[in-house]
């Protein structure tokens, strides 16, 4: 007897060792997807946090009337060239610049959305004309990049698109105070653009919104319904088990098959049109359906017994059991699964590639029916951008995105809270 | 296209006017009748929306297929080692019938599938069972809500994560230590799936391992067994088929992930096992086939619909051995 | 009238025991030859109190029997024993519990090496997903009680004649444990604890799940391991305790009412709850 306690006490030490690591492992492999987690929360942020700013330079504008065609009238005003009058201004600032390659250098400074924002400003106020005024423009992408420090004035001229020549121009507006970074208001209410520092994601989100207000006005009818229908009615048969068995399936069949699905069906044999946020949310709602279709199941197969006895008790025909009395018992739980299932939908990118949701559309759309993008395609189109200003939009989309998902779950856990019942 | 915004109108507001209808007849019985057929009818079609679904992507994926494979000899195909689907402008152009051979591409998906498996498996199962056998409440109240946020992040911000930060580094890396590493690398690519795919094996793990009664650890500590003793010996052989289900399902999920191939993966088809090096997959090529304007009726579209019915097929196959093996193993401990 | 009396007897005689905070167990507490000994032991789960005040001796080669109704913490008393109420995080355990004279609670003492040392089987029979083999080798692995595998086999066939499942398995060892009927699995698994030679064998309700056949051949077994082993065993049947056990414990609310000597308790009980249990009259 105890020798067999001396026994395990000699295989003590190794035993408890391994028991430490092993601990340590399970540690580590949290500890893992949470520094993980942390890393890409902290470089999104750091990347993209400064694109909510925007550089804006201060040019003395000749809004001379004769500039106008001698008098300012709302006409004249639209009918201007308002990229001369800018180019002449940047010229004006700077007499000293001669020489094609150096004029272009300096008109590239100011963003050649200016002009049309400058035509807003004076439409708005037309006072502003009549004489030299120093107007606040946009300015380019690359001045943006500069200004929030992300170029290295030390590296080799050939290395970097803003020469040595426009830093120097770039200094003295920093010397005069004509420089300033303002709250990035295009990025808001903008559309996509090739230039960097007109781009917005204004309508990335009203594409997003009709796609997965589409999605949601089907898939939720839809799902709960099926739901209703698989819990309360469907006879125990086989072909009630294949419809089972079929949305646990089409629960794990890949996102981009939906995508194939949509643009064989929808936009080959129906003929919808290409890049509407209406297929989008079609395609979507498809994708979304097994979501809600299971967790309102669930929320149905939570509401005890007793209630649908009691309605029957009193008379009451099994579909108005169902539709009066347990439906609004299990709502609250359908209704979480449901967001669930949005949050998921506005997350997805993929089946909107290939329906065609990647086109580079500028306006916002207006309705469903206008082609559009979606926030996280739009996120897609521009991590594929060379410029450098585009890493930072992208990563303030994402941090949009990621906002947006917050939002939603941290709904998703009030709702929980207030509703939540127990039986 | 009016036949389907019908179908959408009808889906809407059929609802609602049914629920109305049933209030305005409840005194009558034959119209309730009536009106509840129609309510059963409405919700039998709604769960059949489902096998539609399902049948509408068989048909489409396997129609276009047939075309392709009237193209493209379907053994060429599938065993060809070659791919490149530049279909020609002009019909004489050199190498305009392009080739479509996909092994390349099977080989690709499976290369960053395995680089994914090979981190969320490991990492998935041990913080499983750490949060189940070892967290206190306050650390398990803290890291399972933060891994859950890992779940939750959207795919194309992991994709931007690989090719930005992740891609480059493991580039880096490499290079310092001599390496010649592809900015594209396999590797990048599937680490980040990995760590995306963490959270799902880790959740469904946690399920399984939970569903291990109680009286078999018990068993166990009774013997003198230490916890790690009797995770390693008595619950995860206990627990084995259900895992296997859930590593059967991560795996289907790593085969179908686009967003991250697409943004982190190239785009060239290399017949490699070498993790640094760039590879393609078959999420990736459907991508690249299809956006950009392109005539539905080329085979480099086609193509894309019959790699979309292998990854149909083989993850279904892959979603129903799991699930049967994990309903089985559930039904086990009940 | 008979019966409305009794039950405000008992009703008193409860009120006595429950709500007197200075309650004494009644009888002989102390064994012979004790191989555990506890004394004053509280159990807290949270802020509810399932045990108080328990102290009662575990004899050598004895068999001692606790019963009482159920909820009255004659289980959580037994997990006591082994530290198996360790793995439940609100349970807390005071008092002095000694094993051979040692505290078993002290930070001296190796929860491993104390559970190698007082086994335990368990009211739903528990064998692991591995062979019939494997079951009972498995704590002699844990352990590294054996070095060889001829040493190993050795003690699997010792330990399989001891819990008399030898002749029914011999020829299947290699098949999983879990096929086994419900009585050959609880057999398995006092073979499993055995095998690892315990000290004491704890046995919580070992045959409620079994049927009267099966339960029949465990009793027989417990009377003979009672030569090697010391052992105490929580039952719901007063007919097994009368059966198998030496000495007799009677649990009521978590307080231990009464202890002696099995055929004492039985014939005349000294406290009314116990008389009123043992004769049917609540329970």
């Amino acid at each position: 007897m105890s020798t067999s306690r001396q026994l395990v006490q000699k295989t003590l030490g190794k035993r408890y060792a391994r028991e430490r690591r092993f601990r340590w492992y399970g540690a580590l492999s949290i500890l893992v997807g949470i520094l993980f987690l942390g890393f890409l929360l902290v470089t999104t942020v750091s990347n993209g946090y400064k694109a909510f700013v925007q550089t804006y330079v201060q040019i003395d504008v000749d809004l001379s009337a004769a500039q106008f065609g001698g008098e300012i009238t709302p006409e004249s005003i639209a009918a201007a060239n308002f990229d001369g009058i800018i180019k002449d201004s940047l010229r004006n600032a700077f007499p000293e610049v001669s020489g094609r390659t150096d004029r272009r250098a300096l008109y590239g400074l100011v963003s050649n959305g200016a002009q049309y924002d400058l035509r807003e400003m004076l439409l708005e106020d037309p006072s502003l004309a009549g004489g030299v005024t120093p107007v606040w423009l946009l300015a380019d992408d690359e001045v943006d990049v500069f200004m929030k420090g992300r170029i290295d004035r030390n590296e080799p001229e050939a290395n970097r698109r803003l020469k040595d020549n426009a830093i120097g121009w770039i200094d003295q507006w920093v010397d005069e105070g004509r420089v300033e970074k303002r709250f990035n208001e295009p990025f808001f209410t903008n559309g996509d653009s090739r230039e960097p520092e007109q781009a917005g994601i204004f309508g990335a989100i009203m594409g997003s919104f009709f796609t997965i207000a589409v999605c949601m006005l089907l898939a939720f009818p839809i799902g709960v319904a099926a739901a209703i229908y698989l819990q309360e009615f469907a006879p125990k048969n086989r072909i009630t088990d294949i419809i089972e068995v079929n949305i646990n399936n089409l629960a794990a069949v890949p996102s981009i098959i939906f995508g194939l699905l949509g643009l064989a069906i929808f936009l080959n044999a129906f003929g919808l049109p290409r890049s509407v946020p209406l297929v989008g949310g079609m395609v979507l709602s498809l994708m979304t359906l097994p979501t809600i279709i299971i967790s309102s199941r669930a929320a149905l197969a939570a509401v005890p017994p007793s209630i649908r006895e009691a309605a029957l008790g009193v008379g009451a025909s099994p579909i108005q059991t169902v539709l009066h009395h347990v439906l609004p018992l299990a709502m609250p739980g359908m209704l979480t699964g449901s967001i669930i299932g949005l949050a998921q939908a506005l997350g997805e990118t993929a089946p909107l590639l290939v329906i065609g949701m990647v086109a580079f559309i500028v306006d916002v759309p207006t309705s469903p029916l206008d082609p559009g993008t979606a926030l996280p395609v739009q996120i897609y189109l521009w991590s594929d951008s060379p410029e450098r200003a585009f890493v930072e939009r992208t990563s303030a989309a994402i941090m949009v995105l990621l906002m947006f998902l917050v939002a939603i779950n941290g709904f998703i856990v009030l709702l929980r809270k207030k509703l939540e019942r127990r039986w | 296209m009016n036949i389907l915004l019908l179908l959408f109108a009808g889906f809407i507001l059929g609802p609602a006017f049914l629920i109305l209808a049933l209030n305005f007849t409840r005194h009558n019985r034959v119209l309730r009748k009536r009106v509840e057929l129609l309510i059963t009818t409405f919700l039998i079609s709604c769960a059949c929306i489902a096998i539609f679904t399902t049948v509408g992507i068989v048909l489409s994926v396997l129609f276009e297929s047939i075309r392709f494979f009237q193209a493209v000899p379907i053994t060429d195909f599938l065993f060809g080692l070659e791919w490149s689907p530049q279909t020609a402008i002009r019909s004489d152009q050199v190498g305009s019938s392009g080739a479509f051979g996909a092994v390349p591409l099977f080989a690709g998906t499976f290369l960053i599938t395995i680089i994914a498996m090979i981190i969320a498996v490991p990492l998935g199962l041990m913080s499983a069972i750490y949060l189940s056998e070892y967290a206190t409440p306050m650390v398990r109240a803290f890291a399972k809500p933060l891994l859950e946020i890992l779940a939750g992040i959207p795919t194309v911000v992991y994709g931007f994560f690989a090719a930005l930060t992740v891609a480059p580094m493991i580039r880096r890396t490499a290079d310092s230590l001599g390496f010649d590493v592809s900015s594209e690398s396999a590797l990048a690519a599937g680490v980040v799936m990995g760590i995306m795919i963490l959270p799902f094996v880790s959740s469904l793990s946690d399920d399984v391992i939970n569903s291990v009664p109680q009286a078999m650890r018990d068993g166990s500590y009774g013997l003198g067994a230490t916890r790690s003793e009797t995770i390693r010996k008595v619950i995860l052989p206990a627990a084995l088929p259900g895992i296997v289900g859930s590593f059967l399902l991560a795996v289907s999920r790593a085969i179908g992930e686009t967003m991250i191939v697409v943004m982190a993966a190239g785009l060239a088809a290399n017949l490699t096992a070498n993790p640094f090096e760039s590879v393609t997959t078959v999420t990736v090529q459907i991508v690249t086939l299809l956006v950009g304007d392109q005539e539905f009726d080329s085979p480099k579209t086609l193509a894309a619909f019959a790699l979309g019915l292998v990854l149909f097929v083989i993850t279904l196959i892959l979603n129903v051995i799991a699930l049967r093996v994990v309903r089985k193993y559930k039904e086990q401990y009940e | 009238m008979n019966q409305e009396a009794s039950n405000s007897t008992s009703s008193l005689l409860e009120k006595d025991v429950v709500d007197n905070p200075d309650f004494v167990t009644v009888g002989t507490i102390t064994a012979d030859d004790a191989a555990m000994t506890c004394r004053n032991v509280d159990v807290h789960y949270g802020d509810k109190q399932a045990i108080y005040n328990v102290s009662v001796d575990i004899g050598r080669n004895e068999v001692i029997a606790m019963i009482g109704p159920s909820g009255c913490g004659k289980s959580t008393f037994l997990r006591c024993l082994n530290r198996m109420n360790d793995t439940i995080d609100i349970c807390r355990v005071s008092g002095d519990i000694r094993l051979e004279g040692e505290d078993i609670y002290d930070r001296a003492m190796d929860i491993v090496l104390l559970r190698a040392r007082v086994g335990m089987v368990f009211q739903k029979p528990n064998p692991f997903p591995k062979s019939v083999y494997d079951n009972v080798a498995y704590g002699v692995r844990l352990h590294g009680l054996t070095k060889t595998r001829a040493e190993l086999d050795e003690v699997v066939e010792k330990s399989l004649k001891k819990a008399g499942l030898w002749n029914e398995v011999s020829d299947r060892l290699d098949k999983p444990g879990t096929g086994l009927s419900g009585g050959q699995q609880q057999r398995l698994c006092i073979a499993r604890a055995i095998a690892i030679s315990p000290e004491v064998i704890l046995m919580d309700e070992p045959c409620s799940a079994l049927d009267p056949i099966a339960t029949a051949k465990i009793e027989e077994l417990i009377d003979e391991l009672r030569e090697q082993y010391s052992i105490a065993i929580v039952t719901h049947s007063m007919q097994q305790a009368a059966r198998v056990s030496q000495r007799t414990a009677y649990f009521h609310l978590g307080k231990l009412v009464e202890v002696g000597p099995t055929d004492d308790i039985f014939t005349k009980p000294t406290h009314g709850l116990t008389e009123g249990y043992i004769t049917g009259r609540f329970g």
